[in-house]
């Protein structure tokens, strides 16, 4: 299982973890993953402790996510970011378009 | 039963031990205090039976040397004198001696007092026994329990010290603590935090605390999410703990940037989030039941997600903070508690002070614990380990046909072998990107000659793979080449990708921007010297370990 997903108690947030390799081969589970999320969720965090490898293609569809729920109108974190990942979104500009920590 | 008889003359010595015999016991007569003593040891007597005539020694001091060598055990000492000389007899009483008998004596009165006095005597002896056995068990229980305790402070030693962000005030009950605390460093430079109350206090409840805290150290290590390590304890206590047993807990993650807590509790009271201005901001209400409860497949492991401002704190606490002098029908409650806190702007100390004032007060009969966390950057992130670099240096090449390209990641394959390699480890994740990059680069335009204009839109986004699978499928010929060299004196590996696909066309703005957007990114901020050659089908260049 390389990705999964829950609501946090409170249901105002939607955890989406990703575990190993975050690239192409999850674009349809991804897309999936968030379709008919709950009204109630302000916040879709995407979790990438586990997370090796990111590619191209993952930002693409992190890009895709945010258009997708209306840009703004919900946050979107990206959470737990190993250095090496981390370094692949500030090199991205991603800092400006999600809240990474 | 041994009678000893001291003093008398010889013929009421006589009548005596006949007498005495005749009940059945063992008699020895001495005819001086001083004898008495000399026999004390080798007859060991149960009772004495002492002649107020016997005139070598002060009585007093005879009594007191006799019942001194008896020790802790009842030794009767019975006087001897005649009828006419009773209160003589009461003031030798008064001196310790325990009864008397009067001349001439009453064989009846005489066996009753006797079986009344070894009663007694027999009753003190059998307490005596008991009481060096319960000595025995007393030395024995603490010698165990100095190990024990051993145990528990090196199994809880594996807790980050002295650190600065967080406060503690901890008072067991009893010797050994039924609520826990734990915290520790994860990977990223997050901090775990648990705070839990075993059901009970003392030894039986600091039993769960083992391999809570050891499974609690070891997921924290991995950086595990707190629900899983929730979830984790729960199924170690609920197979060990008996059925009445179980944990409230808060666990949290503080992250690194101490602004996201990450939060799962169940049974414990809330936690309170307080602002620097010292008002509460929110309560951590416990969602769930306590840990080591539920089965594992029943086990609700959702966390909260809470955001702190710089400067907020985080107060946990144990019931035992809020039920002081519950034993007596005082109990302190929640809003003396949060009152408390607020006269004191919550600060610990001064809040432990107030608690410990109330304890004087009213008494306590559970474990009290309050942590007091503050959200700020936690300046734990680990640096990376600068291991030493391999010398030796190799050629890698890789040749893929249709059948392995739609079969292998190349790139994850080639990336699990290199990270074993010392010193590669920490630019594994970086390498992964740009060989990804330039691999799929290859497959997709070189050899299934896709155009990636088709994944500008939402829906071309899948239409674009849900293509390149059907195309990978379909694929006869061609095939992806991967070379890779590593130079240990460059620290550099030198890397060339081809594919047999048709390479650029001048003027084909598609392909001269190679098709990469974000990747063509990537690929130039994290390696030096990118090339192409041999018309576009070659993508060469340099990724450096400095």
């Amino acid at each position: 299982m390389s990705l999964y997903t829950e609501y946090a108690n409170d249901g105002k947030h939607f955890i989406i973890h990703i575990k190993g390799k975050f690239d192409f081969g999850l674009v349809q589970e991804f897309r999936q993953s968030y379709d008919g999320l709950s009204d109630r969720v302000t916040t879709v965090v995407i979790e990438l402790r586990e997370t090796d490898y990111i590619d191209s293609s993952a930002l693409g569809m992190l890009l895709n996510m945010r258009k997708s729920l209306g840009a703004g109108s919900r946050n979107i974190h990206l959470i737990n970011c190993r250095p090496e990942i981390r370094q692949i979104l500030d090199i991205s500009r991603f800092d400006k378009l999600f809240i990474i920590d | 039963m041994r009678v000893l008889i001291v003093g008398g003359n010889k013929d009421s010595q006589q009548e005596l031990a006949l007498m005495v015999q005749r009940f059945g016991y063992e008699a020895n007569s001495v005819s001086c205090g001083e004898d008495a003593l000399a026999a004390y040891t080798p007859f060991s007597p149960d009772v004495v039976l002492l002649d107020i005539a016997t005139n070598d020694v002060v009585i007093d001091v005879l009594v007191a040397k006799l019942k001194a060598l008896a020790g802790a055990i009842y030794l009767p000492i019975l006087f001897l004198a005649s009828a006419d000389n009773e209160s003589l007899l009461l003031e030798c009483l008064q001196v310790g001696g325990d009864d008397f008998l009067t001349k001439p004596f009453d064989s009846i009165i005489f066996q009753a007092k006797m079986r009344a006095h070894i009663r007694t005597r027999e009753l003190s002896q059998s307490v005596a026994e008991k009481n060096k056995s319960l000595a025995w068990h007393s030395e024995h229980m603490h010698q165990e329990h100095r190990i024990v305790q051993n145990m528990f402070s090196n199994a809880l030693n594996r807790s980050l010290q002295n650190f600065s962000n967080v406060e503690t005030y901890l008072l067991p009950h009893t010797r050994f603590n039924g609520d826990l605390y734990l915290l520790a460093r994860g990977p990223l430079g997050n901090l775990y935090l648990l705070l839990g109350d075993f059901t009970g206090h003392g030894l039986p409840a600091a039993i769960g605390t083992l391999p809570a805290s050891q499974t609690f150290f070891a997921m924290a290590e991995l950086g595990s999410p707190v629900g899983q390590i929730a979830a984790e304890i729960n199924r170690q206590l609920q197979q060990l703990l008996p059925e009445n047993m179980f944990c409230c807990a808060t666990l949290l993650e503080l992250s690194a940037s101490g602004e996201r807590i990450s939060w799962w509790s169940g049974g414990m009271p809330p936690a309170m989030l307080i602002s620097e201005d010292n008002e509460i901001k929110e309560y951590l209400q416990p969602q769930h039941m306590p840990l080591g409860i539920l089965p594992d497949l029943e086990f609700e492991s959702g966390i909260t997600i809470t955001r702190a401002a710089p400067g907020d704190r985080l107060l946990l606490y144990s019931d035992g903070a809020v039920e002081i002098g519950v034993q007596n029908g005082k109990a302190l409650g929640y809003d003396r508690f949060k009152q408390m806190g607020k006269d004191c702007q919550w600060q610990l100390s001064e809040l432990a002070q107030a608690l410990d004032s109330a304890i004087q007060e009213v008494g306590t009969d559970d474990d009290l614990s309050m942590v007091l966390l503050r959200c700020l950057p936690t300046g734990l992130a680990r640096k990376e380990k600068d291991d030493e670099r391999s010398k030796m240096p190799f050629h890698l090449s890789v040749k893929l046909g249709p059948e392995e390209i739609r079969g292998v990641d190349p790139v994850a394959t080639i990336l699990r072998g290199l990270s074993q390699i010392e010193g590669f480890r920490e630019f594994k994740a970086a390498l992964y990107t740009v060989l990804a990059e330039a691999y799929n680069n290859a497959v997709d335009h070189g050899l299934l000659r896709l155009a990636s204009s088709a994944k500008s839109s939402l829906d071309g986004f899948d239409t674009y793979y849900i293509e390149r699978s059907r195309r990978l499928i379909r694929l006869q010929r061609g095939f992806v080449e991967i070379v890779i060299n590593y130079v240990p004196k460059d620290a550099c590996f030198y890397i060339k990708i081809c594919d047999s696909g048709p390479g650029f066309k001048a003027g084909n703005s598609e392909l001269t921007e190679y098709s990469f957007g974000r990747g063509l990114m990537l690929m130039k901020e994290l390696t030096r010297d990118l090339v192409w050659s041999d018309g576009g089908r070659c993508v060469e260049f340099t990724f450096s370990l400095r």
